[in-house]
């Protein structure tokens, strides 16, 4: 008995009382949430409130019958990791070089900062305006979206690097460039990561929110259309699917971030 | 600030010469906009729209905070809440929220309910995961001394957590208010309504008068930017220990 429980402590790398611990108070609420919504869902039409069961069915169709949602999941994600690789490309390079040099920070910070805070959202009627329907103003509002955070987290990582590094890699005559490639770059490489999964974040809800407002395709369509056709099950099917992806993404990222720079915390 | 100053100049003349070469239904200029912007203001209609948008946005939102603060810090003080709740708080965080808006449709019509009850889901989960992180990080000797001392489980709440969770409660009115009013631009253009913002947005965009839509997106963005800076000046005077110190936030949609 007690071997078998070691045995299945080492092979899952959790100890059975942590498990128990985690797992348990939300498996509960989850149950409770369940019930609830099933006693709700008895005397209520189909179109305002489907029960579990037909919602979990229409999933299950979805995800593995009829497939439908891969090929709606494939056009929402050539948006999402083409917008999200643009914000890489001009945010972690845009954000060292703030953290850098103060003066780059003073000109970009504010509208770096203030990109972030705004409700970016607004600007999408702008992305229809001068970018058409097709997958550019996808792109855009992916890119406005996910942008300014990889940005301001890459700042932090080169406006922390030890001072002490730095002067050392003066003291022994480092170049400019050297400084850069051989201190700062290295040092903000955690952070990166972690900026690619803030990003990917509101990247996720950069693409649905284009696919609602700007052109009617993917994972956006898919809801546009089971919502004029009031076939709430299907919706809230789809519902999942996307919050699967979100957290999916998350954890994914999480983990390399992890694996790359253990002593940090993964906030 | 000079150097702010300078690159706020800069961006506006490198509008200013884009739009120069500009057709009739391109890029318009600062000017234009700001024609746009003062016509906006004297007819009346900026303001009756902003009054219906933010009606909704100030209910939404408080209730996201009514609910969200007491949540957080019932999860903090209680773990077993803390551990049953945190995932599907974080899921709704992580989960693209607009995608939502055609259910929310379905059950509450068009109206300003609607709008409330999206803005108040929308902030929620930051508010009351902000809340529960504070909640949740005091420290273990604090508590330890109070109950040393033979403080009651209502001593340990009102004198240790409770003092300690002020400052994370004016984080999560700013990261709050932030994103309500990201989700209320959401609303906005989402739902089709006949007043508010968002209609303002669409005749302005069906009658293709593009100043106007600038106009109104760069009132917005700035309204957005100022009220979360308001309350981050409101944070560093009742909490200037932790000034600097941001708790990761900003959902977006």
């Amino acid at each position: 008995m007690a071997t078998e429980r070691a045995r299945a402590e080492t092979l899952t790398g959790l100890r059975l009382p942590h498990v128990r611990r985690l797992f348990v108070p939300p498996l509960v609420l989850l149950v409770v949430l369940v019930a609830v919504w099933w006693v709700l869902a008895i005397d209520q039409p189909v179109y305002l409130l489907p029960g579990p069961l037909l919602v979990f069915e229409r999933f299950w169709g979805l995800t593995v019958v009829s497939g439908d949602v891969w090929q709606a999941l494939a056009l929402s994600m050539s948006a999402l990791v083409a917008g999200a690789v643009l914000a890489l490309l001009v945010g972690a390079p845009l954000g060292i070089a703030m953290g850098a040099n103060r003066s780059v920070e003073k000109v970009f910070g504010p509208y770096v900062n203030g990109l972030y805070v705004a409700p970016v959202s607004a600007l999408t009627p702008l992305f229809v305006w001068f970018l058409g329907i097709g997958l550019e103003p996808r792109i855009a509002t992916v890119f406005v979206f996910s942008a300014p955070i990889i940005a301001l987290t890459c700042f932090r990582g080169a406006r922390d690097t030890p001072q002490t590094f730095v002067e050392v890699a003066r003291v022994f005559g480092a170049s400019g460039t050297q400084v850069m490639t051989k201190t700062i770059i290295p040092h903000s490489v955690p952070y990166i990561i972690t900026a690619l999964r803030l990003g990917l974040g509101r990247a996720v809800k950069g693409t649905v929110l284009a696919e609602l407002v700007v052109s009617v395709t993917g994972l956006g369509e898919l809801l546009q259309g089971y919502a004029t056709r009031f076939d709430s099950a299907s919706l809230m099917a789809v519902l999942i699917v996307l919050l699967l992806l979100g957290v999916i993404l998350q954890v994914v990222v999480a983990r390399v971030e992890v694996a790359i720079a253990p002593w940090r915390q993964a906030t | 600030m000079t150097p702010r100053l300078g690159s706020l100049v800069g961006l506006i003349a490198i509008w200013w010469i884009l739009s120069l070469g500009a057709s009739p239904f391109g890029l318009p200029g600062p000017p234009a906009v700001f024609e746009a912007f003062v016509e906006l203001i004297e007819s009346g209609r900026l303001i009756s729209a902003l009054g219906v948008t933010l009606s909704s946005f100030a209910v939404g939102g408080l209730l996201a905070v009514l609910m969200g603060v007491p949540l957080g810090i019932l999860m903090g003080f209680r773990p077993w809440v803390g551990r049953a709740v945190d995932p599907y708080l974080t899921a709704l965080y992580v989960m693209p929220f607009s995608a939502i808006v055609p259910l929310l449709v379905l059950w509450f019509g068009i109206d300003e309910q609607v709008r409330i009850v999206f803005i108040f889901l929308f902030t929620l989960p930051q508010v009351a995961i902000v809340c529960y992180q504070g909640a949740r990080r005091t420290p273990a000797t604090l508590v330890e001394v109070a109950r040393t001392y033979m403080a009651s489980e209502r001593q340990v709440f009102w004198k240790v957590l409770i003092p300690y969770e002020v400052p994370f409660i004016f984080t999560a009115l700013r990261l709050g208010v932030g994103l309500a009013v990201q989700g209320m631009v959401v609303a906005e253009l989402l739902i089709a309504s006949l007043t508010g913002i968002g209609y303002l947005l669409e005749i302005a965009g069906a009658t293709l008068d593009l100043a106007t839509t600038l106009a109104i997106i760069i009132f917005i963005m700035v309204l957005g930017i100022t009220a979360v800076a308001i309350l981050q000046r409101i944070e560093n005077s009742v909490a200037p220990w932790r000034h600097g110190v941001t708790i990761e936030g900003g959902g977006n949609a």
